[in-house]
């Protein structure tokens, strides 16, 4: 057994400051009741006996002070929260999931109180409890005072991320005590997430403040994709669960309802909608679910803004394949006018005002085949990887334009005022190299076109939680490819340039189910089956009524 | 003190008709009362005009000629008297005792005393005996002289309940001083709850010189014996009559030695009241006196 309150040695320094107490108690003078009688003869014949046959001065009551001095015992030991004897020295640690999946329905409010019992009933000295949201924070230190805990969740509120306790528990396992232990768990909340290395031995329960029968009705994936038929459209996927029909949710963009149509179709999770047809302008897409109010009942998506890019193209090289290209491209709107072009395609030496260019020079005039000029946000290899993976150039076969030309096709770059992208006239000529002949060349042609105005890339998705999508983690964003950048909540997300992206919290990217051993029971871990505060209580109430039966019975005074 | 009054304090009338009636069928009998008394219906020693033949005595000058017995006058030649057994009275002083701690319950216990003695009175004048009251405290006094007459039962019991509380018992000064009175020899009844400072040796020594017959009516209570039933607790007791305090906790063990106490001062009061051939009645206070009374009364008499 062991005491919640206190240490025993306070314990026991109470407890015999209380018998002493007591015993003074009876010692002191009495404060007789005044009552006049017939005659104290008889009273005094008694005393007299009595003091006779003492030799100090007699201890008044010792029934009484032993059925005080027992009750008094009992109640202190009640006030130290005696709790069941845990000598096994192991550390705990609470954890209060503080996702958005504690939202609503007072499951925060039922998490706390049980955060509370559980760092009452395990030993305060070797327990901390911690909040598990987009942050993990400390909320009771081991051995702080537990008044503590209350004040500190009292401004708490679910926090609008995906569960992490999962990812605190693979962390937090692999801090071992001296003796070679992990800490034991316990996690309120929702299930902790899985895919995450777990030692086999983890020791942990799991208790879910949701309400029997509670059902989860939540945005499980919304992303997009470009249409297959019009650059300006995009398509738009959306998988909920919990929810069997469209009239359930309404999706709006940038305020305004969408009065689209969309194939519903069923999946393993729920249901999905296919939505078609949806204009790419730059717009922002929400996505609600009917009477959820928590982030797993809503997302939101930046659609990108694919209107045609404005060209410009020098009479001069306005010819031949390259022509061809640029007039069939949907995606560009070709523009006499250099004034209203994004992006010019000229000659080597043709002024385009300072907008951005792909040039086509001479082989003389410039060493590689393909070299990409950029004002310095990107270093050499990023922008090598943006030409060959972002512009397509991966997909020429080099090597062959190089034995049939006998030229080397090279890729380089450079820094310039703006942003250009330069190749070789020659590459253009069909009877000299099957550069024009590729597939690979259309796809060049208007990915450089694009990314020489600057056109934002396409988001599919942007999940709180989860690692960031290609076209954000990529040298263009200003966000080198790193797994360890993510929005950590649901919300506007800054980028770089000072923009803002909707992070929405989906339960497809929230991770895969647990996959560490199973949870144990509650009473696995100390206190579980034995409170002992109970029982002493009702025993010091038992002792209270035999105290006063007794005393109304004048066996005792 | 007006009667109205004395009633209120004493719970109720002292007596009433039912109260004589229950009475009427007691007789105090005395086997020889003291001579010199009142013609009346007890036997004496004076020989006299009774019915009840007692002894001869020869005739002296001055004898009345109708008591010669002419039998033997005629079979003896002398002349000789026949003696009569005189019939006459035997006198009752009933002392009830008027110390505070009679006055102290509720109701009082001078109610019961003065019933007690009040229905004596009534036997005894009833039967032409005479009764005197000497109410006492620490000093005693006279409220009646011995008088016999029938009627004066009302008169008694108008000063009975014009009684007034008195102080501390002083059983040694008071039946002392009755018996300084030099009364007639006859019935002395104390009525009181014997409660004196001195204890019982007060009352042995003061029934020492006191020639007459004794019946002492001791006033008690259940809860004399029993205190816990009203006193509970840690107390501060006063003597309601000396004022003498004892700090007592109500244990088992003090109340054993309480009740123990108690035992030897009813075994002390039997003893003495054996010893001086006196009468005891304890009469419960809290139940009808008259038939406690008449317990004493063995098939309606009590021979003195």
């Amino acid at each position: 057994m062991n005491l919640g309150a206190w240490a025993w040695g306070v314990f026991f320094a109470g407890l015999v400051a209380l018998w002493g107490a007591l015993f003074l108690l009876q010692r002191l003078k009495v404060r007789h009741r005044e009552q006049r009688v017939l005659t104290t003869l008889f009273w005094h014949e008694a005393q007299e006996e009595a003091r006779a046959r003492t030799l100090v001065e007699r201890f008044r009551h010792p029934l009484a002070y032993l059925f005080i001095a027992a009750l008094a015992s009992l109640l202190w030991l009640a006030a130290s929260m005696p709790s069941r004897k845990d000598q096994t020295g192991e550390r705990y640690c609470v954890l209060v999931d503080g996702s958005a999946d504690m939202a609503g329905q007072g499951r925060l409010a039922r998490a706390v109180e049980r955060a509370e019992e559980w760092a009452q009933r395990l030993p305060r000295a070797r327990t901390e409890v911690l909040w598990v949201g987009a942050n993990t924070e400390t909320l009771l230190a081991p051995g702080e005072d537990i008044a503590w805990l209350r004040t500190r969740l009292a401004a708490r509120d679910a926090e609008a991320c995906n569960p992490r306790t999962g990812a605190v528990l693979a962390a937090m396992a692999d801090a071992k005590d001296a003796a070679g232990r992990s800490p034991r768990f316990v996690v309120i909340g929702a299930a902790p997430e899985g895919g995450r290395s777990l030692p086999e031995n983890l020791s942990w329960t799991h208790e879910d403040p949701a309400e029997q029968g509670e059902a989860a009705r939540e945005v499980v994936a919304l992303g997009l994709t470009p249409d297959a038929e019009r650059w300006d459209q995009i398509d738009v996927r959306l998988e909920l669960r919990g929810v069997q029909a469209a009239a359930d949710w309404s999706l709006d963009l940038d305020g305004a309802a969408w009065q689209g149509t969309a194939d519903e179709q069923d999946t393993a999770q729920g249901k999905t909608w296919l939505l078609g047809g949806i204009p790419a302008n730059g717009q922002t897409l929400h996505v609600q679910i009917h009477g959820v109010q928590s982030e797993r009942g809503r997302a939101a998506l930046r659609l990108p803004d694919r209107r045609p890019v404005a060209v410009f193209v020098d009479p001069a090289v306005n010819q031949g394949p390259l022509a061809q290209v640029l007039s069939a491209d949907p995606s560009l709107r070709l523009t006499g006018a250099p004034a209203e072009a994004a992006v010019c395609v000229a000659g080597p030496d043709t002024d385009c005002g300072g907008k951005p260019a792909l040039r086509l020079v001479p082989q003389a005039a410039q060493e590689q085949a393909f070299l990409l000029q950029h004002t310095g946000e990107l270093d050499d290899e990023a922008a090598l990887s943006l030409a060959l993976g972002e512009f397509g150039l991966d997909r020429i076969d080099a090597r062959d334009m190089a034995q049939s030309s006998g030229w080397s096709i090279a890729l380089g770059s450079t820094v310039g005022a703006t942003r250009e992208f330069r190749l070789w006239t020659e590459l253009l000529d069909r009877g000299r190299i099957s550069f024009v002949e590729s597939r690979a060349f259309p796809i060049v042609v208007g990915r450089a076109l694009h990314w020489l105005a600057g056109e934002a890339p396409v988001v599919p998705f942007l999940a709180a939680g989860s690692p960031l999508p290609l076209p954000l983690s990529t040298a263009s964003t200003g966000f080198a490819p790193a797994a360890d950048v993510m929005a950590l909540t649901a919300g506007d997300w800054a980028l770089p340039d000072g923009s803002t992206v909707p992070a929405a919290l989906l339960r497809g990217a929230a991770g895969p189910a647990w996959n560490g051993p199973p949870a144990q029971p509650s009473a696995a871990f100390p206190g579980g089956t034995w409170n002992l505060l109970p029982w002493l209580l009702a025993l010091a109430f038992v002792l209270f009524l035999t105290e006063w039966f007794l005393y109304k019975g004048q066996r005792l005074p | 003190m007006s009667t109205t009054a004395a009633t209120d304090r004493l719970g109720g009338p002292l007596f009433d008709g039912h109260f004589l009636e229950e009475v009427q069928h007691l007789r105090l009998v005395a086997r020889r009362v003291a001579p010199r008394g009142r013609f009346a219906e007890q036997a004496s020693k004076d020989r006299g005009a009774g019915i009840e033949f007692q002894d001869y005595r020869p005739y002296t000058p001055g004898d009345d000629l109708r008591a010669i017995d002419w039998t033997v006058y005629r079979r003896l030649g002398r002349v000789f008297l026949r003696q009569f057994e005189e019939l006459e009275d035997l006198p009752v002083y009933l002392l009830p005792d008027t110390s505070g701690s009679l006055w102290l319950e509720t109701p009082p216990r001078i109610a019961a005393g003065l019933r007690v003695s009040l229905a004596l009175a009534a036997v005894a004048l009833g039967q032409h005996d005479t009764v005197g009251v000497f109410p006492f405290a620490e000093e005693l006094s006279v409220l009646a002289r011995p008088k016999a007459g029938k009627g004066r039962i009302f008169t008694l019991a108008k000063q009975l309940e014009g009684i007034e509380p008195g102080g501390n018992t002083d059983l040694r000064k008071s039946i002392r001083r009755f018996s300084a009175m030099g009364l007639r020899s006859g019935l002395v009844v104390i009525v009181s709850d014997f409660f004196d400072p001195d204890g019982i040796a007060a009352l042995d020594e003061a029934l020492q010189g006191l020639r007459h017959r004794v019946l002492l009516v001791q006033l008690m209570r259940t809860s004399d014996r029993h205190p816990e039933r009203e006193l509970q607790g840690d107390l501060r007791l006063t003597d309601c009559e000396s004022g003498a305090v004892e700090n007592v906790s109500l244990t088992p063990a003090v109340l054993d030695r309480y009740r123990a106490a108690y035992d030897r001062f009813q075994e002390g009061l039997a003893a003495v009241a054996s010893r001086r051939h006196a009468g005891l009645l304890a009469l419960d206070v809290e139940k009808p006196v008259v038939p406690q009374l008449a317990q004493l009364f063995e098939q309606g008499r009590y021979s003195v």
